[in-house]
């Protein structure tokens, strides 16, 4: 009897450490801390090559955001407020972002998106368009890799896999929200990916007997 | 090099034996082979590979306490709806030499057992084959079958 207990607590400690595991591999932790502490929004836009591209980078970023990339906000005020085309583009942002989110961040010196208060993006841009964004709150207000291709919310194991990817509605740009199914099929994943690997190196499981 | 064939339908009529193409009236024929098992005795995967023993034998009608072997060679055994071959053609007959059949796949890495008795003096017949079964997930299973 207390052999079988043993065993029992075997068997579920295994378990427990596999789910550990695949859960560890599978969950994109860091990309979500990120994304939710709000400060971490630099490091998910600013620091990710998608978000890099379409908010930093010279594609969307130049067009959107009046010009020189770099110069502008690292300039202060003046060139802000100097370059026509980039108070368009931040008229479009100030009015959800407000203009204090500016003044507090001194990281916008190397970076050319807008931010909200709130921390998330107030403009998304894509493809050389700006839409204005809207957020529902909680779980909806993420959404990993703004402005990144599509297929990328549909790639296994890319961070953005586990987020859906940003909807137009009524004007505005909408944050997909965390894919939770996504995030379960990766954990099933992982979890089968582990058992075989622990199968190869961990050998045997006890042998049943049949007789047809 | 013998090479035997032994068929039946289910009853004595039916039932026959042949070595190269040559009918041989038999008492009995015995077979029984035990591979795939570990150092404790217990089974495992590796079948033949793992060592073990054979025992194949038939006893003629006229003198049934002679003992004739069968190997090395090969012995079909056709039962309906089973078939077993057994082969092992090394002129020392090593054991490792030896491969299994079973329903026409090849089972030498997973055979465990193969008993095979069939004698027309005491009206006995009884045969089955046993199988190591390696599973992905779950349990790996020691499968039994009842062929007589």
């Amino acid at each position: 009897m207390k052999n079988r207990q043993t065993s029992r607590f075997s068997q579920v400690f295994k378990l427990v450490v596999i789910g550990f595991l695949a859960a560890l591999i599978a969950l994109p932790l860091t990309g979500v801390d990120a994304q939710r502490r709000g400060g971490g929004g630099g490091g998910s836009f600013g620091g990710s090559r998608s978000g890099g591209s379409s908010f930093g980078g010279s594609r969307s970023g130049g067009s959107s955001f009046g010009g020189s990339r770099s110069g502008s906000f690292g300039n202060g005020g003046s060139t802000f407020g100097g370059g026509s085309r980039s108070s368009s583009s931040f008229g479009g942002s100030r009015s959800s972002s407000s203009g204090g989110s500016f003044g507090r961040s001194g990281s916008f010196g190397s970076q050319s998106y807008s931010r909200s208060s709130s921390g998330y993006p107030s403009t998304y841009s894509y493809r050389g368009t700006s839409y204005p964004t809207r957020y529902g709150g909680g779980w909806s207000n993420y959404s990993y890799a703004w402005g990144a291709p599509m297929w990328y919310y549909y790639t296994p194991f890319h961070p953005a896999f586990y987020y859906h990817a940003p909807y137009y509605d009524n004007g505005y740009m909408v944050p997909g929200g965390f894919n939770f199914f996504h995030a379960i099929l990766s954990l099933i994943f992982f979890v089968v990916v582990i058992a075989i690997i622990g199968k190869l190196l961990f050998g045997r499981k006890g042998v049943r007997y049949t007789t047809n | 090099m013998n090479n035997m064939i032994f068929r039946t339908g289910g009853d004595w009529d039916s039932t026959t034996l042949f070595n190269n193409n040559q009918e041989v009236m038999a008492a009995q024929l015995f077979v029984e082979l035990r591979a795939g098992r570990d150092d404790f005795d217990q089974p495992d995967r590796g079948g033949v590979n793992n060592g073990g023993e054979i025992t194949a034998i038939v006893r003629p009608q006229d003198d049934p306490e002679a003992e004739l072997g069968i190997f090395p060679g090969r012995l079909e055994i056709d039962f309906p709806g089973h078939s077993i071959v057994l082969e092992n053609t090394h002129p020392m007959f090593e054991f490792v030499f030896t491969r299994v059949w079973y329903n026409g796949r090849d089972v030498t890495n997973n055979i465990v057992d193969v008993y095979v008795d069939v004698n027309a003096v005491d009206n006995v017949v009884q045969a089955y084959i046993t199988l190591y079964r390696a599973h992905w997930f779950g349990s790996d299973e020691v499968a039994t079958i009842n062929i007589a």
